[in-house]
């Protein structure tokens, strides 16, 4: 492997240098440029992908996000080189990997429940991508010692992974994952194991990972709370088909449909009418006498046309009976969740609302059967498509 | 997605379908078929062709269901195997049950226990019953002692000696079977049952009994169909009334002198045998000969025929007027009562199994030339005897070498065609496992009897490939069983992560699946070896006049005189295989301590 210890050119043989190991002087270098197109795969007559096309930038996280069956692990796998396609194809830096082996690829890869090798030490588990590169032992010491530190496991090298707590399998698989500087790194829902305080450290410190190394990350998950929490853009999959790609806010405030809507948050979605029809704004009716103000994405509306609308929990607030253009409810039942409180109220048209909010300092929660009155402000309802 | 999942088809170059190749590794299988083909299948259908050849047609088979002699064996067979079944049912399900309740050291010494005669050649374990039942073995010498009876009773040649030696060497198949369905059981679903409010006997009969169910019939099943074929036992320890059907084959002193009348015996033989395969396969599917369960049930379950319903209905208020009030009333039932019967039928067990061995050590340091008991005084005469003696120490010789040799060609034709089962995506796995695996089911007279003919011709009768050839016939099938297993448990997403990080189809075998398995292929290798090394059947009708395997040399010792030479390799066998059990364990505990 000539391009050992030298800058990879980049061009015709950059596929091929990247299987090899990068230098660490070129470790701040960005990653690959992925570009999936019309990738589907199809199991018998079901279709696990179908149709997908995805843009990633050199040195971007994005997220995979999905409930199980949606295809997020097929489509990572495809790009892995594990599955195989039907249709369509992957560009990583502009060139196809049809038929490029997963060894040939060299990408870096976090499995889901870590697939540590349990007959390796930790140090020969980190080393085994080197070894398999060829590269010479001092180089490899070197690499796997700095590694290593990078994850703060300096102290358990010569450990075996039964003799790690979760977490510490975790960070070593990230650093297996790593330790040749590859352009792109694939991560199948890697925290899925780990309870939540371990999982909110091991996020971090994969944030701070892809900062440092400014390697492409690939990463699938079916928590949308970690999606939100890690991803510089994340696409949103649903039966094998990619339903909504974009920023983690944008897909927070204007999601694309419903089901992108439910999935990702918490939230209310209303029946509405509309009554008037503004720019970028309408002007809806839920229920008998309730109107209010909601942004949409620019879709064409017609007046009286039935819509859907998306309100947030977090943006209803409990108002006083008398405020302008409050909406009675019901509640049903409220429970104290520490930070917050959830409050679920009836419409008497018959939808229901939910609303999270501060718990009262004077301690006078809205019990079942109370009337409460809620509002929200004319930017926070948004139509769904 | 997985190893099992081949890549995309079209456009595929040369060094493509390589890889494609190891990928969807079908064609592992095809030296063990072929194996099979030559040494298993042909050898079967000549022997079929042979008992209606020539002008015999079907009065062979006629003779057999005609002769009294042999319609007799044959119902007597199916009796004494039914009896043996059931009795290793009685007392195998307690033990298998103490062994799982069992834990830390004492489970070990309890599986051990079970594990270890079951490694002990067939042969072996009956001289070892015929010294314990003996006119002068310590049985009889402990009933004139306590004063009894007043004369040694005649114990053995008898039907009783036949029934419980046959027990005790199958017994070990029942209570792994059966604990094998019972580690299988979640635990706390016991326990829920307790919360419920179900007494220790209801939280069995309702909750572990059903669960094991099937275990208990998969073992019952493979204890009555090993029975079939016994004639060991039967020769040495019944009289002239218990007659197996199996040893009417070996009783002739020329195989080819009776035409195809033998051959027609082993067909019917087989025919039974099969039948019996037949009907349990419908029950618990062909997976309970390897050990392994059915995959799903049968959607036929799911819909309830109103026969079927009509019954259901009528057994469900049997169940609420009797069952149920009778249950609670036992609820009352103390535990230990419980505990105390399964204890005693568990200690029976464990006796029957254990003591003719250590019987037979103790005898095998007697200073006499007689069988007495206890041994008027100890010393190493008959280990001088047998170490110092060519002709012991020539067969002994022959048998390691056979043993290696069969070892070496199961493990490579097991475990090529263990990953070519387990990796490819071949049609119909079942059916295949099932062909690879029947060997095991199949009568070793008539296996031993189909390829009689066959080595004579090949003139391969006597010579040393030629008999472990033989022996692999039964080692493949064990190897591809275990190894199977071991490549079902290896985690795909470990080889994924060696393949994604570098490393070709090749590395990824030799760095991550090869180390998974290894614990799998060394078993293996034991298995395959002990197999061969305490064959007695195959060799009898193979090794032609020239050579002498250990256990043909033990069973011409133990049916021309009773002496303690036989108790010597019983020993010798029991060292070693306490020896690889420790060995493995050790290495085991090394590798989860480091």
């Amino acid at each position: 492997m000539s391009s050992i210890g030298t800058d990879i050119p980049l061009g015709a043989h950059a596929l091929r240098a990247s299987a090899g190991v990068r230098s660490a002087a070129s470790s701040s270098s960005i990653g690959s440029r992925i570009a999936i197109r019309g990738l589907s795969r199809r199991f018998g007559r079901f279709t696990a992908v179908d149709n997908v096309d995805l843009q990633i930038e050199p040195g971007e996280f994005v997220t995979l996000l999905g409930p199980s069956g949606s295809g997020k692990t097929t489509l990572l796998g495809a790009i892995a080189g594990f599955a195989a396609v039907d249709e369509g194809d992957i560009l990583v830096d502009g060139r196809s990997v049809r038929g490029v082996p997963p060894h040939q690829r060299g990408f870096g890869m976090v499995f889901q429940h870590y697939a540590l090798f349990p007959h390796m030490t930790v140090a020969q588990n980190v080393g085994f991508p080197l070894r398999m590169a060829g590269l010479g032992r001092a180089e490899s010491t070197r690499r796997i010692g700095e590694t290593l530190e990078l994850l703060h496991l300096g102290e358990y090298a010569g450990r075996l992974p039964a003799q790690l707590s979760g977490g510490q399998q975790q960070r070593v698989a990230i650093a297996r994952a790593i330790v040749r500087r590859p352009r792109v790194v694939l991560m199948d829902e890697p925290l899925s194991a780990l309870d939540r305080r371990l999982r909110e450290a091991i996020q971090i410190e994969i944030r701070a990972l892809h900062r440092t190394l400014g390697t492409t990350i690939v990463f699938v998950t079916h928590d949308q709370g970690e999606a939100l929490a890690l991803s510089d853009r994340i696409a949103v999959l649903d039966q094998g088909r990619i339903v909504q790609v974009g920023t983690p806010g944008a897909l927070y405030r204007e999601p694309g449909n419903e089901f992108v809507a439910r999935f990702v948050g918490e939230s209310n979605v209303l029946d509405a009418r509309v009554l008037r029809v503004q720019d970028d704004a309408a002007v809806l009716q839920a229920g008998d006498a309730h109107s209010f103000e909601a942004r949409h994405a620019g879709t064409p509306l017609a007046v009286g046309q039935p819509v859907k609308v998306l309100v947030r929990p977090e943006r209803v607030s409990l108002v006083a009976a008398d405020a302008a253009g409050a909406l009675a409810a019901t509640v049903e039942s409220t429970v104290f969740l520490g930070e917050i409180l959830r409050i679920d109220a009836a419409l008497p048209g018959g939808g229901k609302v939910q609303v999270r909010c501060l718990d009262p300092r004077d301690g006078r929660r809205p019990a079942m059967g109370d009337t409460v009155h809620l509002a929200w402000q004319a930017g926070d309802a948004w139509v769904l498509a | 997605m997985g190893a099992g999942v081949s890549t995309a088809a079209a456009g595929a170059g040369p060094r493509r379908t390589a890889r494609v190749d190891l990928r969807n590794p079908a064609w592992l299988l095809a030296p063990a078929l072929l194996f099979f083909a030559f040494l298993y299948v042909l050898p079967l259908a000549d022997l079929l062709h042979l008992s209606v050849a020539g002008e015999a047609g079907l009065s062979y088979y006629a003779r057999v269901f005609e002769v009294p002699l042999y319609r007799e064996s044959l119902v007597r067979t199916f009796g004494i195997a039914a009896a043996v079944a059931a009795l290793c049912a009685l007392f195998g399900y307690p033990t298998a049950l103490l062994i799982h309740r069992a834990r830390g050291t004492w489970k070990l010494v309890l599986t051990a226990a079970v594990v270890l005669p079951y490694f002990i050649s067939v042969l072996i374990r009956t001289y070892s019953w015929m010294v314990l039942l003996g006119r002068n073995g310590p049985l009889n010498k402990l009933l004139v002692g306590l004063g009894i009876v007043d004369a040694p009773l005649p114990l053995i040649f008898n039907r009783a000696s036949v029934l419980i030696s046959i027990g005790a060497v199958l017994l070990p198949l029942m209570v792994l079977t059966v604990g094998g369905s019972l580690a299988r059981i979640d635990p706390l679903v016991q326990r829920a049952a307790t919360a419920s409010g179900a007494g220790p006997l209801a939280v069995f009969w309702r909750v572990l009994f059903p669960q094991t169910l099937p275990g208990l019939l998969a073992g019952v099943l493979l204890v009555f169909i090993s029975a079939l074929g016994f004639f060991i036992t039967p020769s040495l320890l019944g009289g002239p009334a218990d007659q197996m059907f199996a040893m009417h084959i070996t009783q002739q002193a020329d195989f080819l002198a009776s035409g195809g009348f033998l051959q027609s015996l082993a067909a019917v033989l087989l025919a039974v045998t099969l039948l019996v395969v037949a009907v349990a396969a419908r029950f618990l599917g062909l997976e309970f000969i390897w050990g392994g369960q059915r995959a799903s049930k049968p959607s036929r379950e799911a819909t309830q025929g109103p026969v079927a319903s009509w019954r259901r209905t009528v057994l469900d208020r049997a169940a609420d007027l009797f069952g149920w009030p009778l249950l609670r009333l036992l609820g009352a039932v103390p535990a230990w009562l419980g505990r105390g019967v399964s204890g005693a039928l568990a200690a029976v067990a464990f006796l029957t199994l254990l003591l003719p061995i250590a019987v037979a050590a103790l005898i095998s340091f007697s200073d006499s030339a007689y069988m007495r008991f206890p041994p008027p005084a100890y010393s190493l005469r008959w280990y001088e005897k047998f170490l110092s003696d060519p002709v012991w120490m020539s067969s002994l010789g022959t048998s390691v070498a056979v043993g290696l040799l069969a070892t070496v060609i199961s493990v490579v034709l097991g475990t090529a065609a263990a990953f070519g089962l387990v990796r490819s995506s071949l049609p119909g796995k079942t059916a295949w496992m099932t062909f690879l695996v029947s060997p095991l089911i199949v009568p070793g007279v008539v296996l031993g009897l189909s390829l009689y003919s066959l080595f004579l011709r090949a003139g391969l009768a006597g010579s040393i490939p030629g008999l472990a050839a033989a022996h692999a016939i039964g080692g493949i099938p064990l190897v591809l069983v275990i190894v199977a297993a071991s490549l079902q448990a290896v985690d795909l997403r470990q080889e994924q992560a060696a393949a994604v990080h570098g490393a070709s189809p090749l590395r990824v075998f030799w760095f991550v699946t090869l180390p998974a398995i290894r614990p799998g292929v060394l078993a293996a290798s034991f298995f395959a070896f002990l197999h061969s090394f305490d064959d007695l059947v195959l060799s009898m009708f193979l090794s032609g006049a020239r050579m002498t395997t250990l256990p043909l040399r033990l069973w011409g010792n133990v049916n021309y005189k009773l002496d303690p030479v036989p108790a010597v390799v019983a020993t010798f066998e029991v060292a070693l295989i306490v020896a690889g059990l420790f060995l493995a364990r050790s290495a085991w505990a090394v590798r989860k301590r480091s």
